[in-house]
């Protein structure tokens, strides 16, 4: 810690969410070079955010499951079994608002199961996450079977296409929501408990954090968030909903965490990362998808960054062990 | 009586022979020679899957690429064997094998010795694994009249009356149980499993064991994807999503710890025939099929819920008998 304060500046520029940054200019430089006419005609960059929006609150509430060094590969289960819950309501003519908050009130409920099976029962969360996952879409499958919900509030749609002056109303909410994460995890007693679980989870325990209320707390905040991320979900795929849609969301999102600069191990990395990262990963499949990529190559390159991403602080921390070691035989 | 109790394995041959009594009261036909035989022969790709997945839960990471491992190594040798017949067709197997040696050493070199974790860094090269399998096939399809019947027959030929996808699977299970139980490799990989540090320092390095499980992983579900496409006559790029998750569930299932260091094959397998009952017995029942997903969560959370409570149970009375907990 010393060693950063000393170095006040170039500490700042070498730290990872500034790095993040450095990679979305670069991708933004290169998109430039590669189609001029395309990057200065008006609506490009909105519609390649909006196309990045869709999962955006999972990638929120996944940091903070992410940072307690759990995981939680049943959100893209859970936010279609939301989409369902709001949308089987509309169908019986319930008013909207009632709908949608039942839809969240149940990615609560989901979530609470989770974080009771993680917390209480003291399971681990990858199994956990992993079976609720096949029960949550089971469960959408039997209901559903290969039906088609079409019947979604109106601002769902408007929410994912529309926009406000240029800039994005998706973007717009995913910001102010960031903003919301930030304060928690980085500023409230909350988030730094989160710090210390992932960290240790046993000393947390011992130094009298209550860690199976937090973890329960940490699913319900997911939850909360698949609840969410069902209306940008539907909205972007103009109103339907699925028992097979959204499937690897799960997995995007994890990936954008780990990008952002999250330990899977927990106990590392700022709120910042996720957010940058979401926009990275958006240009990044925007910009591949202009060169002619195809969908699936894209994936191979998605992997590549995502390995890179995560070796560089590897890297990085060996290199700067080494040139200190140097530092101090010398 | 305890001793059979006690057993680790004895909720899950319970579960299996309930199981066994409900499908063969409710679907007699499940039990016809045939049909037994079709069971074994379209669920033995995951008997592979799960071995390896299982070796590499034990030495304590996971492997989320296994499936697309498999799909890398079915399509090129599909691809293979459909323009170039003249070579024998045992060569095939050799490749597949090697294909998925390296993708599993790979995996084993980001992990290992890159100190990636293992979630993340598989999560990685399952993208890269399945992207290459599409750039190599370019999307195409192979259909049933594009295999040779020679390349089939490693899969659905029959050598004493049973299908050889069926010996491969035998032979693999044994193997691994060899290999487990009773060489110098295997036990290190239950030592790195259970506790890193008391591995290290008793001289055994953790990089390399980690190598070595993945690289056995990788050829295991190298020859698993050759075999799958030999078993349908039909490969893409896309086969065998989100097996590696039902290769984790039946792990689990079978009493492998996800944090590391435990796990038998006997209860691997045991899990094995239990996935496949379910899903045969599941899909000869009208208007069930859509309810398979829903069944499979239910089943693992309670088994590993029932485990977690007999592991406490029984870790509680161990205590009680030594006196610590008057």
């Amino acid at each position: 810690m010393n060693e950063k304060k000393k170095w006040k500046l170039t500490g700042f520029l070498v730290q990872w969410e500034m790095i993040l940054i450095y990679l979305l200019l670069l991708i933004n430089i290169l998109l430039m070079l590669a189609r001029p006419n395309l990057y200065f005609a008006s609506g490009t960059i909105t519609s390649i955010i909006q196309s990045g929006m869709d999962l955006c609150p999972l990638v929120l509430g996944m940091a903070l499951v992410m940072m307690m060094g759990e995981i939680d590969v049943s959100c893209a289960a859970n936010m279609i079994f939301c989409s369902m819950t709001t949308g089987l309501l509309m169908d019986r003519g319930v008013p909207a608002v009632v709908c949608v908050l039942a839809g969240i009130a149940t990615g609560v409920l989901l979530g609470m199961f989770n974080g009771v099976l993680v917390g209480y029962v003291g399971m681990p969360s990858v199994i956990v996450t992993i079976s609720n996952s096949l029960l949550y879409r089971g469960v959408v499958k039997i209901i559903l079977d290969v039906n088609v919900l079409r019947n979604f509030p109106d601002f769902y749609t408007k929410l994912a296409w529309n926009q406000i002056a240029g800039i994005p109303l998706a973007m717009i909410i995913f910001l102010l929501m960031a903003a919301v994460f930030v304060v928690i995890l980085q500023k409230t007693g909350f988030g730094r408990k989160l710090y210390i679980i992932g960290n240790n989870a046993v000393t947390a325990e011992y130094s009298g954090i209550n860690v199976r209320k937090t973890k329960l707390a940490v699913y319900l905040i997911m939850g909360v968030m698949c609840g969410i991320a069902s209306i940008f979900f539907v909205g972007r795929m103009g109103g339907g909903v699925s028992s097979t849609m959204g499937v690897g969301y799960e997995m995007n999102a994890i990936a954008i965490c780990a990008l952002g600069g999250i330990s899977t191990s927990g106990g590392k990395g700022k709120m910042y990362g996720p957010i940058i990262s979401t926009f990275i990963m958006a240009f990044l499949i925007y910009t591949l998808g202009l060169m002619g990529v195809d969908a699936n190559a894209k994936k191979t390159l998605t992997g590549l960054v995502l390995l890179i991403a995560v070796l560089i602080p590897n890297i990085n921390k060996d290199l700067f062990a080494s040139v200190r070691r140097k530092f101090r035989k010398i | 009586m305890r001793k059979i109790t006690g057993n680790k394995n004895f909720g899950l041959i319970v579960g299996l022979i309930v199981l066994m009594i409900l499908a063969a009261v409710i679907t007699p036909d499940l039990y016809s020679v045939g049909s037994l035989m079709n069971m074994l022969r379209n669920n033995c790709v995951f008997v592979f899957l799960a071995v390896g997945e299982m070796i590499v839960i034990i030495s304590g990471g996971i492997d989320i690429s296994i499936a697309c491992i498999m799909a890398l190594s079915g399509c090129v040798c599909s691809l293979l064997q459909f323009n170039h017949p003249q070579v024998p067709v045992f060569l095939w197997l050799i490749v597949a094998v090697l294909i998925g040696m390296v993708c599993g050493m790979f995996n084993g070199f980001v992990v290992g010795t890159l100190k990636v974790t293992p979630m993340i860094a598989t999560l990685g090269t399952n993208y890269i694994f399945r992207g290459l399998a599409f750039i190599i096939s370019s999307g195409a399809w192979w259909y049933p009249h594009q295999y040779q019947m020679t390349f089939q027959n490693f899969s659905i030929g029959k050598t004493a009356g049973i299908y050889n996808i069926i010996w491969f699977a035998g032979l693999i299970l044994i193997l691994a149980a060899v290999f487990l139980n009773y060489t110098t490799p295997g036990r290190r990989i239950y030592a790195v499993g259970t506790n890193k540090e008391s591995a290290k320092v008793s001289g055994i390095r953790e990089s390399r064991v980690m190598l070595m499980s993945y690289t056995i992983c990788g050829a295991i579900c190298g020859l698993s994807g050759m075999l799958y496409v030999a078993n349908f006559a039909v490969g893409n790029f896309a086969i065998g999503d989100g097996f590696e998750m039902t290769a984790i569930a039946i792990c689990i299932l079978g009493g492998v710890s996800i944090i590391g260091g435990q796990g038998k094959v006997g209860g691997v397998f045991i899990a094995i025939l239990m996935m496949s009952i379910i899903t045969s017995f599941i899909s000869m029942l009208p208007g069930l099929s859509v309810w398979q997903d829903a069944i499979k969560g239910a089943i693992i959370i309670i088994a590993v819920g029932i485990n977690i409570w007999t592991a406490r149970s029984t870790r509680r009375q161990d205590l009680k008998e030594r006196g610590a907990l008057l």
